[in-house]
């Protein structure tokens, strides 16, 4: 049981309510507008609660719309709770101290901190200051972030003429400078291709391990929280849904398992025999790919093995993006 | 040297870094500013020639050497600091400056100051230029310029101040670009870019006053030209004092009450 002063991060039934305009489309209804203004109270943040202790990596997940930049808005201190209260490092963040500011980051991945017009060499500087980081660690810290992210060649460069994923990569080597005991993630990969997303998820996880920083990190891509983090915290329509292990999360969603077979001949001659077993996902070239009831595992690979042609099996969990869209589905069901 | 002075130097070397990049986008803007005084130069001086020689007690040489003083007085004190809050409010780029330990409003001045620096080198020399160019006259003392250049300061500290009070209502009403739009009419005729106090009427002149624009501005100008007496520089100063202390205590009591309601636009 983590003491208080190991608990970096807490929300205790954090929320945050907007008052939004309301307003029908069209000019009559604009015109209406303008004596009568009329707005909606929207809870984007509901009575969410949860504590992460220091050096802990947590995967922050939610359809669009769920309150998860809410809440990292909140523990930032970006936004003020307009209930419950939030404790990052024992300050409050919203007011934002800079003993706590100069100790956590906040990463966006469609906000970017480094001057479009200049080199990331000379912003790094700016932060360098900004954040009164010692010119000699400073240098080191440049040299191993570099290093990790491979910069080289980058960092001379106006950030313009940067594509997007060695952008990407400098913003997070500028984020980090410092090196926040917190981190704050928010989509790091967003429209990253593969490879630059891989090498991301390689450098936060490797940040991770060698600071001891706690990391709260929200992805639309499973991939990453599947890379970076044991634990999950699921929120939709800014009520958290789930607090645990990912592994718990599918056990306890997925009653599924997904039956890979390589087979001879091909495998569209065997869908219609392989949809009686099971529900078939893909049927390409030699691979044929079948999702059946966990229950009843054992019987229904048997059966599919008896299938003609049927060279070699894997048998692997439901991908957890399916699982995902059906708590999602889920959630929606329960809160409708 | 404390943190804080650290960090707006650093702010400072990377917003002089990123104009230098676009050295002919300053040049404009320095230009632009310039055509507007020369118009109202141009137009005060017509009037003076056709009032017999001059015009509200200054000759068509005065008003040239008044509007060439007000072109760097206007420069050395000048604000787009609004502009700029309101726009980083609107695109939501106000929430990379929040999540860093130094006040937004340190870097919107880091980045009217590195504008100033290298505009001051254009608008100088400009001034010089327009002066001989227009025949213009001053009856100036050292100590009336020491004075004048005494007042800049403050001068512009209480624009950037004023400026940051009103850049801080788009954080509850988005898109303020009519509230500015008033905001520098009013500065253009109480400030003394219109024309100096004198030419104005009695009424406007009392409003120019109770203001801090004209204090800020026009009475720098009027210094630098020999118009206005150096003991009017102590109640000047006690004027922006005044004023710079009010604004100072108003941003220390709206910011954070801004932030409570700030959205904060923007994923």
């Amino acid at each position: 049981m983590p003491t208080p002063s190991d608990i970096a991060i807490r929300a205790d039934h954090a929320s945050r309510t907007f008052h939004v305009p309301v307003r029908e489309p069209g000019l009559r209804a604009s015109m209406r507008a303008i004596v009568r203004r009329s707005t909606r109270e929207v809870r984007a943040v509901q009575d969410v609660s949860f504590e992460i202790p220091r050096g802990e990596v947590v995967g922050f997940l939610g359809p669009n719309g769920a309150g998860k930049t809410t809440t990292l808005k909140l523990l930032s201190g970006l936004l003020h709770p307009t209930g419950g209260s939030v404790d990052v490092l024992g300050f409050r963040p919203q007011d934002r101290d800079h003993a706590l500011l100069r100790r956590i980051a906040l990463v966006m991945g469609n906000r970017q901190q480094l001057h479009w017009d200049i080199p990331a060499q000379d912003s790094y500087e700016m932060l360098r200051a900004i954040y009164d980081v010692p010119t000699d660690r400073f240098q080191a810290t440049v040299d191993e972030l570099s290093q990790l992210l491979r910069l080289d060649g980058l960092l001379d460069k106006p950030v313009r003429q940067l594509s997007l994923g060695e952008r990407m990569k400098c913003e997070l080597a500028g984020s980090l400078l410092h090196r926040p005991d917190v981190v704050f993630l928010d989509e790091p990969t967003l429209g990253l291709d593969v490879q630059a997303q891989r090498r991301v998820r390689e450098f936060v996880a490797e940040y991770a391990a060698s600071t001891g920083a706690t990391i709260l990190l929200t992805s639309h891509y499973m991939a990453d929280i599947e890379a970076l983090a044991e634990r999950v915290l699921v929120i939709h329509h800014g009520t958290l849904q789930f607090d645990g292990p990912l592994r718990e999360l599918a056990a306890r969603t997925s009653d599924r398992k997904r039956v890979t077979l390589e087979v001879e001949g091909g495998a569209g001659s065997l869908r219609a025999r392989a949809n009686e077993i099971g529900d078939v996902v893909d049927a390409d070239g030699n691979e044929l790919v079948v999702e059946v009831q966990r229950s009843e595992l054992r019987a229904s690979l048997a059966a599919l093995l008896d299938l003609p042609g049927v060279l070699d099996f894997t048998v692997e969990d439901e991908p957890i993006e399916h699982v995902m869209e059906r708590v999602f589905e889920r959630a929606a069901e329960t809160t409708s | 040297m404390t943190r804080t002075w650290r960090g707006f130097a650093g702010a400072l070397r990377a917003n002089l870094l990123v104009r230098m990049q676009y050295r002919a986008n300053l040049a404009i803007w320095a230009f632009t500013g310039v055509l507007q005084v020369v118009v109202y130069m141009s137009v005060w001086r017509a009037v003076a020639d056709a009032s017999g020689g001059s015009a509200s007690g200054f000759t068509a040489a005065e008003f040239a050497g008044y509007f060439c003083a007000f072109l760097v007085v206007r420069e050395a004190t000048y604000s787009f600091i609004a502009w700029h809050m309101s726009s980083y409010v609107q695109d939501g780029s106000i929430a990379t400056m929040l999540a860093r330990p130094q006040h937004p409003v340190l870097v919107l001045v880091s980045e009217m100051t590195s504008y100033r620096m290298l505009s001051m080198l254009l608008i100088v020399p400009i001034a010089g230029v327009l002066f001989v160019a227009f025949d213009a006259t001053v009856h100036t003392t050292p100590l009336a310029v020491v004075a004048a250049l005494a007042l800049l300061p403050l001068g512009a500290g209480v624009r950037m101040l004023t400026d940051s009070l009103l850049g801080l209502t788009s954080v509850k009403f988005i898109r303020i670009s009519g509230i500015l739009a008033a905001y520098y009419a009013i500065v253009t005729f109480f400030s003394g870019q219109f024309a100096p106090l004198a030419a104005l009427p009695d009424w406007m002149q009392q409003i120019a006053r109770a203001l801090p624009f004209w204090w800020v501005t026009g009475l720098p100008a009027e210094l630098l030209i020999g118009r206005a007496d150096p003991s009017e520089a102590l109640t000047g100063a006690a004027v922006l004092g005044a004023w710079l202390v009010v604004s100072w205590v108003a941003l220390q009591v709206a910011w954070p009450r801004a932030m409570r309601i700030a959205e904060t636009v923007g994923g």
